[in-house]
């Protein structure tokens, strides 16, 4: 079992997090979320935003890495 | 007496043989019975085990108790083989008496024409038949199966019933005439009871067909008032999937010497015909490795889906449950021959781009695995084209639904920005792990397959966009190729200022201190992931 240790100037406060899914209950969780998606609508352009920009990111750092320049990412127009 | 016949030993064989057989006629009847106490997934676990504390179910039971008035079906059954018998018998014994007890013109011709039935299919006639009884109204009710199988049984009654008849001696119907009696009485006082093993043998001839029938019941009779037993069970038997307890339950009380039963577990699922009672997703999966798989069984468990095919370039992978649904080898053409609502693609990530854009094209909501593409400009085409079809495109993130990284993302977000974030995963890999690394990293580097993960996390946190990026790597191994590294950290700007950390690194050499960061800072505290398991999930793993 592992947890969140929050950390405040106030103090610590540590959050147990119980039942650490199996991969098996990711996927299931993943897909009940897909056809949740498709049953109630669910807007998703935050969630694909996300994707295109985690992916430019680690993209960019690839490209960085076989260069050794900096990568200046564009203002994604979408 | 004779000696031999009460000697013990024979006696002991017989009884042990016939004990023997009887065991062996039994046994389909006792798996149904024991699987019909199991749940779906304890049937295919372990067919032939007692259902234990883990497996014993009920669930088959209540879900025939609520689809479906079993009761009525068994009731229409019952009356339809009964009236059937009883018209077959009456009739049959009635014309085989005739044609074997008087001469007239035309007799061997009558009885010939009759033997001929036998030898043609009445299912031959179904369409002239169910025009017959929409022309009479019969449609939809039990008279049309009760005329339907009398006329069925008759060939076969008459044929049997007049052999024997011909075998009742003259002299005592000859002695009844004498005596007064009229034809009617011989008949019935004097035939009917010497033929009466020949009666019973018809009856148990067809008895069994009729009660098992499932084609006349579909055409003559499919109402839900005047459905048999047989054609009720059906609706538990899809096209793709069947669901074997409540079939257990309706073959073990519904069919004589579970002869029924043996026909539904061998007959191939997917030749049956379709009966769905209520709308699903239909499912299309696309690659089945270690990720498309999992996604499958989520389907295939899923009380809202339906698996309609399934996808995979080669023919073989794990025998599971999944043997039942058709597989295609060709993407292209299994989407346009099934005609999914969902896609879900978990192919190499070369093919992402192609497969979503075209099922999303056909009409159908894309699921597909990280990464969304291998460009950034794939990815942006991918998402523009859910924009413009209206599609649902949710990518294969699975940190998203990780409840610890759930509550992490929420808590991180609640103190505020801007952030830093220390953010690795290294591992330290041999043997078989080590390989499937190195397969990965013939297409991918570390910082990129398993990187998108974490840099998602990052993205969920701060709502701000990227703006710079710095990366170092380096080939810490002669396994992989010369242009791959297998060790890669990311530097990544944020336009709110915010700044993070990534690190990954595969393979023998990886240092596993501090292997496992998970930690972000703010100017309000931080957030610590402390002692997260490993398992599942903590390691970045990849579709195959």
């Amino acid at each position: 079992m592992g947890g969140i240790l929050v950390h405040r100037s106030g103090g610590d406060e540590y959050i147990n997090l119980a039942g650490e899914p199996g991969h098996q209950e990711l996927c299931d969780a993943e897909q009940a979320y897909m056809l949740k998606a498709i049953a109630e609508d669910i807007d998703l352009s935050r969630h694909m935003q996300d994707a295109v920009l985690s992916l430019s990111i680690c993209l960019a750092a690839d490209e960085s890495i076989r260069n050794g320049k900096t990568v200046y990412l564009e203002e994604p127009t979408q | 007496m004779n000696k031999a016949r009460s000697n013990p030993v024979s006696a002991l064989a017989m009884h042990g043989a016939l004990i023997i057989y009887t065991l062996i006629a039994m046994f389909p009847v006792f798996v149904i019975l024991i699987n019909s106490f199991k749940s779906r997934k304890a049937i295919f676990r372990e067919p032939l085990s007692l259902p234990n504390s883990d497996s014993f179910s009920m669930i088959g039971y209540e879900t025939v108790m609520q689809q479906g008035d079993f009761f009525l079906y068994f009731q229409n059954s019952m009356i339809v083989t009964v009236a059937s018998l009883f018209f077959i018998l009456l009739f049959g014994a009635m014309a085989a008496f005739a044609l074997s007890e008087y001469r007239f013109k035309g007799n061997t011709i009558m009885g010939l024409y009759l033997a001929l039935g036998i030898m043609i299919p009445i299912r031959i006639g179904t369409v002239a038949i169910l025009e017959m009884m929409v022309a009479t109204g019969l449609v939809n009710s039990l008279w049309a199966l009760i005329l339907v199988y009398t006329a069925q049984g008759l060939p076969l009654a008459i044929f049997i019933l007049s052999e024997f008849m011909r075998q009742v001696s003259d002299d005592l119907k000859n002695a009844g005439r004498v005596d007064g009696l009229s034809e009617y009485t011989i008949f019935a006082r004097i035939v009917v009871p010497l033929v009466r093993p020949a009666m019973a043998t018809v009856a148990v001839f067809n008895m069994i067909p009729i009660w098992n029938d499932l084609w006349f019941p579909l055409i003559l009779a499919p109402a839900e008032e005047t459905k048999t037993l047989t054609l009720g069970s059906q609706v538990f038997i899809g096209q793709f999937v069947t669901d074997w307890k409540r079939s257990a339950f309706g073959a073990f009380h519904g069919h004589p010497a579970g002869a029924h039963s043996l026909y539904h577990f061998l007959t191939p699922t997917h030749s049956r015909h379709y009966v769905r009672s209520r709308e699903m997703i239909k499912v299309l999966i696309a690659g089945l490795g270690n990720m498309g798989f999992s996604h499958a069984m989520a389907h295939h468990n899923h009380p809202d889906s339906q698996i309609v095919a399934l996808v995979n370039r080669s023919k073989s992978f794990p025998q599971s449950e999944l043997d039942q649904y058709p597989l295609y080898t060709d993407f292209h053409e299994a989407l346009g021959k099934v005609k999914p609502d969902l896609v879900v693609i978990a192919t190499y990530s070369d093919s992402h781009t192609d497969f979503a854009i075209a099922a999303m094209k056909a009409g159908c909501h894309v699921f597909v695995e990280k990464p969304l593409s291998t460009t950034v400009a794939d990815a942006k085409r991918v998402v523009q084209t859910a924009i413009e079809t209206g599609r649902k495109l949710v990518i294969g993130y699975i940190l998203r639904h990780h409840p610890s990284w759930m509550r992490f993302v929420d808590e991180a977000r609640n103190l505020g920005g801007p952030y830093v974030f220390r953010l690795n995963l290294n591992q330290q890999s041999t043997g078989s792990e080590w390989e499937t690394h190195k397969n990965l990293m013939q297409t991918t580097s570390p910082i990129v397959d398993c990187g998108v993960h974490y840099v998602d996390v990052m993205c969920q946190i701060t709502d701000a966009k990227p703006v710079m990026v710095n990366g170092i790597g380096l080939r810490l191994s002669d396994e992989i190729a010369p242009d791959m590294y297998n060790y890669g950290q990311l530097q990544v700007t944020f336009s709110d200022g915010s700044v993070g950390w990534y690190e990954a690194g595969w393979g023998p050499m990886m240092s596993e201190t501090a292997f496992f960061v998970k930690d972000i800072v703010s100017p309000n505290g931080s957030r610590f992931h402390r002692r997260w398991q490993q398992g599942g999930l903590g390691r970045c793993r990849r579709p195959h």
